[in-house]
């Protein structure tokens, strides 16, 4: 079946997700932000990193558990790719990464009111983080404009 | 245009005009579509008209938003602008005059009958050789809607005169090669299944996942590390090396899990609401491929035998036909009846398919490599049971009961005979008592009058036979429509 | 020739063996006449397309080229079909027909149609043995577009005993066997036919 809702869901995240990137990067350049943006995305960040070791305001939500998951190996894939730009802003160490995003979850759960020890720097940082993020889901729903190659029909093969 | 290497010239800025462009076209284009395809008419139904409405409003509410919509977000609106203009391709393919198939309404009408009067169908033909169906549209363009800050879901929810958002609507694909084939439209039940399955999905598929997932993530690291070995020891940032793994892994397990048990509910509600008739097109439809492919290499879905296993399950469970060994003779004197004994004979035959279990085998081999396909098969068998009760539970009143072939033999026994006589078995007795035969009697008693002819002359099933045998269905299946529902109507006229 | 009136007609539908005569479904009591069975419009038709042909040549025209020149519709029951002055369409009966060996019908249309210029069938009989739908030949012979509605009763038919019974009764030789929807023309497979369409001279 195409379900449509999935798609739709995660679509959801992408855009709330972009959201919040352009929040942060307000933040950065000293403007105020939307709450109900970056709570949402401070929610959902919670139950995507497992090293979050906190439990989300909202509870458990089976639709974003499973959000979450979809979500997952790009948050952490885009981790990595941002991971040169770590060092710009002082973290080295995987502990480090995780107080890190520690800290940004905190904020964007306070709906911007919480700020702890982030910089101009670590605003725009963590906003890059989430662009990647939302892009990453956006070019797996539409294969970036591209039409999907699909397998030549052969006997006994599916086409989907 | 602003000039390159100028010094407020941003990247995002110039290819954001170019895209704003590009979307006001989109916009007004795809409106002109809906409408014209809209106008053009020649479906069956009127849900094509619904979609075609459902469209423009969407188009319209996206391009009226469009000066307020950030310039970082016009990449999304780009994507769900494409992807409700592709939508369009399933008006346009249901056009009668693609496909003049008179048994569209009766479809539709049975199908509602089963998940509500207010979802709608799209019926339509695809060449790709296989039943499927796409939706919910209006949810999904609900939730898409509502993610976009920028506009106010009130605007799309309320603005329009026509009210397309008040309606489910969903679009089911046929087999084009098979549009004839009456027997295999069994298929219907299992397609009318993914609307059961999906309402599970979103309903109850989440908190089981999230009670699920800490113990299967544990599973998988384990499995990880092992696979991986030594050589993550001196890696940086290992931790986030293989979190990364495990993602992966888990998010696979997680597709496979609940794309899995999609198919295994419509199955089981297939069943439930077509009786054998619906294991009997699964095993005829399967014939041409093969029985025990890894999910993951065949779209996640689950293995052939697998699927056949649960569904002949779920027949043995309603019918008690399959326990019943005919070794004494006569065997109609050991099955219910002598009508539909060919029947259960060749569904007995089907159980020595499911005994040999080289399917769970595959789904179960430990391995890095297979180790997403053996948690989600894992997760699938611990909750079946359980599962299955809920999703049938969702069926609408009247569906909540299973059809049982064996409590049908007296309706099955005059259909088949009318069969045999080149009679569409349309009615139950004959005037003036008759009354309009049921789907699911219709379907069924096809599969018993094939069986029966398979049985008596095993060279029985040329073409210009099962052509006849499906026309005779096809109308069958129109006039009953027709009957049940004009004729209480003329019933009605003639009262004094 | 005896023609069958309403309680011998109302025998064979309710009778069994090999002399009931079918007619299925029945939607309303009250389509059994004095000596009639009235029949409702089917939801398919056949129309031609008049333009993807100069002449209709039964014996030379190819399979592709009769393809070509008709175009099947199915309507909605709840829509209608328009027919226009000078036309014709092939539609169906909505009931299928199963004549014994031993009755012929005859088609007619019904008066009240025909008061408004639809002419319902040309091709009239219905043999012994015949199974399936009747194709009827609908065309306008009035001035004014008819809109035409599936369900609707459009046709008579009228029932005789065929005597003797006829012995091959639609066994399998026919033309039309079976029909769930109106049919095209098959003139082309009348063999005789072809012997006449040609020069004499050899």
């Amino acid at each position: 079946m195409a379900d449509l809702l999935q798609t739709a869901r995660l679509f959801e995240v992408g855009t709330r997700l972009q959201t919040a990137a352009a929040n942060l990067m307000s933040v950065a350049q000293g403007g105020k932000p939307d709450s109900n943006a970056l709570k949402w995305a401070g929610d959902f960040l919670l139950r995507v990193d497992w090293n979050s070791n906190a439990m989300p305001k909202g509870g458990v939500d089976g639709g974003l558990a499973v959000s979450a998951t979809s979500a997952r190996p790009k948050f952490y894939a885009s981790l990595v790719r941002i991971g040169p730009k770590l060092g710009q802003v002082g973290i080295r160490s995987e502990e480090q990464v995780y107080d890190f995003l520690r800290s940004i979850y905190g904020f964007l759960q306070s709906g911007g009111s919480q700020v702890l020890d982030l910089s101009a720097d670590h605003f725009k940082l963590a906003s890059e983080f989430l662009h990647i993020l939302s892009q990453s889901i956006m070019v797996d729903l539409s294969n970036n404009g591209l039409p999907r190659r699909r397998s030549v029909l052969a006997l006994g093969e599916f086409v989907a | 245009m602003s000039q390159e290497g100028s010094s407020d010239w941003s990247e995002e800025q110039w290819r954001g005009k170019m895209l704003l462009r590009q979307l006001r076209l989109r916009c007004t284009v795809i409106m002109n579509l809906a409408q014209s395809l809209e106008d053009g008419g020649g479906f069956a139904t009127v849900t094509p008209k619904a979609l075609c409405r459902l469209i423009r409003h969407t188009a319209n509410v996206l391009d009226r938003s469009l000066a307020d919509t950030p310039h970082d977000q016009l990449a999304n609106v780009n994507y769900f602008l494409c992807s409700i203009a592709q939508h369009l391709r399933f008006v346009e393919r249901s056009r009668t005059v693609n496909t003049p198939w008179s048994m569209i309404q009766a479809t539709e009408h049975f199908l509602r009958q089963q998940v509500g009067a207010n979802s709608r169908f799209i019926i339509r033909p695809q060449w790709a050789h296989n039943y499927s169906l796409t939706g919910e549209f209006v949810e999904a363009y609900r939730t898409e809607i509502a993610s976009m800050a920028w506009i106010d879901p009130k605007a799309w929810e309320e603005s329009s005169a026509e009210r397309p958002v008040d309606e489910r609507v969903y679009c089911i694909a046929f087999p084009r090669v098979e549009r004839l084939n009456a027997l295999l439209h069994a298929n219907w039940g299992h397609e009318l299944g993914h609307i059961v399955a999906a309402r599970w999905i979103h309903g109850r598929f989440g908190q089981l996942w999230n009670g699920e997932e800490p113990d299967m993530k544990a599973r998988i690291r384990q499995t990880v590390e092992q696979g991986l070995g030594a050589s993550m020891n001196q890696a940086l940032f290992k931790d986030l090396i293989i979190n990364q793994y495990v993602s992966e892994y888990t998010d696979s397990a997680m597709e496979l899990a609940r794309d899995g048990l999609t198919e295994l509910i419509c199955d089981a509600i297939g069943v439930h609401l077509l009786g054998p008739s619906a294991l009997a097109a699964c095993l005829e439809f399967s014939a041409g491929f093969s029985l025990d492919e890894n999910p993951l290499r065949c779209d996640r879905y689950p293995p052939w035998r697998y699927r056949l296993r649960l569904m002949l399950e779920a027949c043995q469970e309603n019918e008690d036909f399959l326990e019943e060994e005919a070794t004494t003779s006569p065997k109609a004197a050991v099955y219910p009846g002598e009508t539909v004994a060919p029947f259960w004979e060749w569904l007995r035959e089907a159980k020595r398919l499911v005994t040999q279990t080289p399917d769970l085998q595959m789904l179960h081999r430990d391995g890095m490599d297979n180790v997403s396909v053996r948690e989600a098969y894992t997760l699938v068998e611990n909750h079946w049971r359980r599962i299955r009760g809920e999703a049938l539970d969702m069926l609408l009143g009247g569906a909540k009961r299973p059809y049982k072939l064996r409590e049908r033999l007296t309706t099955i026994d005059d259909l088949v005979a009318k069969l045999e006589n080149d009679i569409p078995p349309n009615e139950v007795d004959t005037w003036p008592d008759s009354s309009p035969a049921a789907f699911e009697d219709i379907i069924n008693a096809a599969w018993v009058f094939k069986a029966r002819k398979l049985a008596q002359d095993p060279e029985w099933g040329c073409p210009k036979d099962l052509e006849r045998l499906y026309r005779l269905v096809l109308k069958a299946i129109e006039a009953s429509f027709v009957h049940s529902v004009f004729g209480p109507r003329l019933a009605r006229l003639d009262k004094p | 020739m005896s023609t069958l009136t309403t309680r011998e007609i109302e025998n064979r539908l309710k009778g069994t063996g090999a002399k009931r005569l079918v007619v299925t479904p029945v939607l309303a009591p009250k389509q059994i006449g004095d000596a009639s069975v009235d029949v409702r419009l089917g939801n398919q038709f056949i129309i031609f397309r008049l333009h993807t042909c100069g002449v209709f040549e039964p014996y030379k025209m190819l399979m592709s080229q009769l393809h070509t020149m008709q175009e099947r519709h199915v309507v909605r029951f709840g829509d209608s079909f328009v027919l226009h002055p000078g036309t014709l369409a092939l539609g169906s009966t909505f009931e299928y027909i199963c004549m014994p060996a031993d009755l012929e019908a005859q088609v007619e249309g019904r008066s009240s149609w025909a008061r408004v210029g639809l002419q319902v069938a040309t091709a009239t009989s219905v043999e012994p043995g015949f199974k399936g739908v009747l194709t009827l030949e609908l065309s306008n012979v009035g001035t004014i577009p008819l809109r035409l509605y599936p369900g609707v009763r459009i046709a008579q038919l009228f029932f005789h005993e065929a005597k003797p019974p006829a012995t091959d009764a639609y066994t399998g030789q026919r033309k039309y066997e079976c029909a769930i929807g109106p049919e095209f023309s098959k003139i082309r497979n009348d063999r005789d036919g072809s012997v006449f369409a040609g020069p004499i001279e050899e």
